[in-house]
């Protein structure tokens, strides 16, 4: 039992460790983490196969057009976020956005699809295209910006750690059954097309491809949106913005998390998506090449929850980058075998080994992997509001978005001057590359990427998170929202009394 | 909540701040701990029926050791369909051909289909081809079941998935001997002659092997082990018996919180319990590491 300011005793009860979501909530969830995010993967709408391939925008043009669209990101991302955290309603703070997205995504989405099909039929030259597609961007990322805050209920639909925690892997473990389907589907059927057998062009496979993964990641949001309850309550005075935007900077788990993706993020080069295409004429290389790592993908399911309880967060998130790391070095040295002219990186045999091999080592971790960026998530956030007595969720994504966002519009730049001007790449389809440009595509490619992915392990040898710190934060988090429920209840009673009292 | 928890106020779609027009009254935090503790209630009599079905299926999949060897009894037949299945010598009407037939040679033929094959296959009922046919839709049928037995493997611990499976088996293996005998008997004056390959008798094999697996899994039995579920600290069966009583959710509730925590100490004291014997090793390490 505690004292509240008036000297009135507040109970504060042990009651997270129950489970709180109903079946219909989990099967929602569930699905929505699965499928939510359903996407035709390296043909998808913003990939390079799908800005320069197929729907044919030139590299130069998108990567100035997109500093645009990041300067707008930039200059909403603080009010978005204020206006996000500052959100009381009696639905709670998240759920308001949730339905406020619905309907604007739902245009989106339709919109998108038919996009190339629009372009084509009208007879759109590469910048009428361009334009096409940026009405679809600024729309996207204002509507992500105003009402995306929706999907910050992923942190609050339960307060106990637990239950979150065995719902995103029961989420990402039948999500990765069906997740990669569309687009190895897509990536066969491209290829035969790409091959002159059928009669069908990128365009219309593209379109009615898209059509599905839209309906199969539409539907699970929509019943995700409609179940979804918020049962972490927020304080009931928003935090001072400018407080909340410097409790992020005193927040060290966060800061170093932040700072780690950051590096890790600085993908000079573009990715390889078009060396599979353009210079192995192999889109299907990780697809097929990732057969024999797919059982032990599945299988590493069942040590996600034995490697939680022995090993520390910031162990587990070593031995998972660690593992991505050695699978792109192997990968890179094998290519530059023999050079330029007689390289391996033009031979599919032995890069399909190399993948295979370095991807087999990188399913050992692959469940954990797929968690542990969401975990670590959860957990700095949670630690904000241990250590401040508030959340501020969309500030704090804010923050971490800010730094993104300003890397990868200088990256756009970079990487766009790399691809046109550096490698000489040729766009539209059918277009036909030299071997200096194949070996500079694959160099770019694989090669810059490696310094900063070995740079990104530095920040988090800091991340102070370890399982004592975590089980002494969520024991005296629920002390505090227990007691600041109950006291709620007892002014509210007592106040009652009291005018019950004046009455008589 | 279209009502306030506390005044009982209707509240409009307009009333969207969180305090309650009528009373003032922060409608989130008021009684919310209570609210959350009737919402896990009901969340968690709910998972003890969800817990029930996913124990069955863990235990149709992993449940003893021959049911793990189910698992691959019932896909290998699939393998077997790559090799040659029949060994033929292919004339018109259909596209000459002589060699093994393997489930690639069939989809090979579908994936050139033009009009001269169509019109060769409307000839099929011209020329003496009953067998084949027969023993091509045998097959087809056999290789459904083999799907349809691995999915509802799913449910093969659920009251009636011994029946189920039982019936499976035995139209695997009546479709499967059944294709084995017609390709048998085909005569030799038809378009296609020829004999069974390896394929077609691994395939028969396996299925027979599948079956076997199957019926001996039922005979010995799968134990099911259902994970204990609780209910605020409360086992699960105790509070349906405190329910039967007549227990209110009022009198249920303090036996929760004790429960809970109960479970709560436990935990603290087992895991500093587990920080002090981490911090004895480690001492003791680095004292022997300073002697060395």
């Amino acid at each position: 039992m505690e004292e509240d300011k008036a000297n009135r005793k507040i109970e504060s009860q042990s009651y997270m460790d129950r489970l709180f979501c109903t079946t219909k909530e989990r099967v929602s969830y569930v699905l929505y983490s699965a499928f939510g995010q359903t996407t035709l993967g390296k043909y998808d709408v913003g990939s390079e196969l799908w800005m320069y391939e197929m729907y044919g925008v030139k590299p130069i043009a998108f990567a100035k057009a997109q500093v645009a669209l990041g300067i707008y990101d930039i200059v909403n991302d603080p009010l978005t976020a204020g206006i996000i955290d500052n959100m009381r309603t009696r639905w709670g703070k998240f759920k308001p956005f949730q339905y406020l997205s619905l309907i604007p995504s739902i245009i989106l989405g339709i919109y998108i699809c038919m996009l190339p099909m629009l372009a084509q039929n009208l007879g759109l030259d590469a910048s009428g295209r361009l334009t096409y597609y940026m009405i679809y961007a600024f729309a996207s990322e204002t509507i992500g910006a105003f009402f995306g805050g929706g999907g910050y209920i992923n942190n609050v639909f339960t307060p106990n750690p637990n239950e979150r925690t065995s719902l995103l892997v029961s989420s990402k473990f039948v999500g990765d059954l069906f997740r990669k389907l569309p687009q190895q589907i897509i990536s066969v059927i491209l290829d035969v097309v790409g091959n002159g057998v059928g009669y069908a062009s990128m365009t219309k496979v593209f379109v009615v491809g898209k059509w599905v993964v839209w309906i199969l990641s539409m539907v699970p949001t929509v019943l995700w949106y409609i179940n979804s309850k918020e049962r972490v309550a927020q304080s009931e005075k928003p935090p001072n913005p400018v407080k909340g935007f410097l409790s992020v900077f005193k927040n060290r788990p966060l800061l170093v998390y932040t700072l780690s993706d950051l590096i890790d993020g600085i993908n000079i080069g573009q990715g390889g998506d078009l060396y599979y295409n353009d210079v192995l004429h192999f889109n299907t290389l990780t697809t097929i090449a990732g057969i024999p790592g797919s059982p032990i993908s599945y299988a590493s399911y069942g040590f996600v929850s034995k490697l939680r309880a022995r090993l520390s967060t910031k162990t587990l998130w070593f031995c998972c980058r660690g593992s991505t790391f050695f699978r792109e070095v192997l990968f890179l040295c094998v290519g530059l075998i023999g050079g330029k002219k007689h390289g391996l990186y033009l031979k599919k045999i032995p890069m399909m080994l190399a993948f295979m091999v370095g991807n087999c080592v990188e399913m050992c971790f692959y469940a954990t992997n797929r968690v542990i960026g969401d975990e670590i998530n959860y957990e700095v956030l949670d630690y904000c509001e241990w250590k401040n007595g508030y959340r501020v969720e969309a500030t704090v994504n804010m923050m971490k978005g800010y730094f993104t966002k300003v890397k990868d519009m200088i990256l756009k730049i970079i990487n766009a001057w790399l691809l046109e001007t550096w490698a000489g790449y040729q766009v539209g389809e059918g277009s036909v590359q030299t071997l200096d440009t194949k070996y500079r595509l694959f160099v770019t490619a694989f090669g810059p990427r490696l310094i900063f992915d070995a740079l990104c392990f530095v920040p988090m040898f800091f991340y102070n998170i370890d399982a004592s710190t975590r089980t002494r934060m969520y024991s005296d988090l629920e002390r505090v929202r227990s007691m600041r429920a109950n006291m709620e209840k007892a002014i509210a009673d007592v106040d009652e009394a009291e005018e019950t009292s004046n009455a008589e | 909540m279209a009502d306030c928890p506390k005044c009982g106020h209707h509240l409009k779609m307009t009333d969207w701040r969180p305090k309650c027009p009528n009373c003032g009254v922060n409608m989130v935090l008021y009684d919310e701990q209570e609210r959350m503790m009737q919402d896990a209630d009901i969340a968690e009599v709910q998972y003890y029926h969800f817990q029930k079905k996913i124990d069955r299926l863990k235990a149709s999949f992993a449940g003893s050791k021959l049911a793990i060897v189910r698992i691959f009894t019932s896909l290998l037949p699939i393998g077997a369909i790559f090799l040659p299945l029949i060994k033929a010598k292919v004339t018109e009407p259909f596209k000459p051909m002589d060699g093994g037939i393997s489930i690639l040679t069939i989809v090979d033929c579908f994936d050139k289909l033009n009009g001269d094959t169509i019109a060769g296959a409307m000839e099929i009922g011209k020329t003496p081809t009953t067998f084949l046919l027969v023993s091509a839709a045998l097959f087809a049928l056999s290789l459904l079941a083999l799907v349809a037995h691995f999915l509802l493997l799913t449910l093969a611990c659920s009251p009636k998935g011994k029946i189920r499976n039982t019936v499976l088996d035995v139209i695997i293996l009546v479709t499967t001997i059944g294709s084995l005998i017609a390709a048998l008997a085909m005569p030799d004056g038809g378009a296609v002659i020829g004999t069974v390959g390896i394929g077609g008798y691994l395939y028969v094999l396996l299925q027979i092997a599948n079956v076997v697996v199957d019926l001996m899994v039922f005979k010995k039995g799968i134990t099911i082990k259902h994970k204990q579920c609780y209910v605020g600290g409360i086992p699960i069966e105790e509070y349906f018996e405190m329910k039967e009583k007549g227990m209110t959710t009022e009198e249920i509730r303090p036996i929760q919180y004790e429960r809970l925590h109960q479970m709560r100490v436990e935990k603290e004291e087992r895991l500093k319990k587990e920080a002090e014997e981490a911090e004895k090793k480690k001492a003791e390490e680095a004292t022997a590491s300073g002697r060395r």
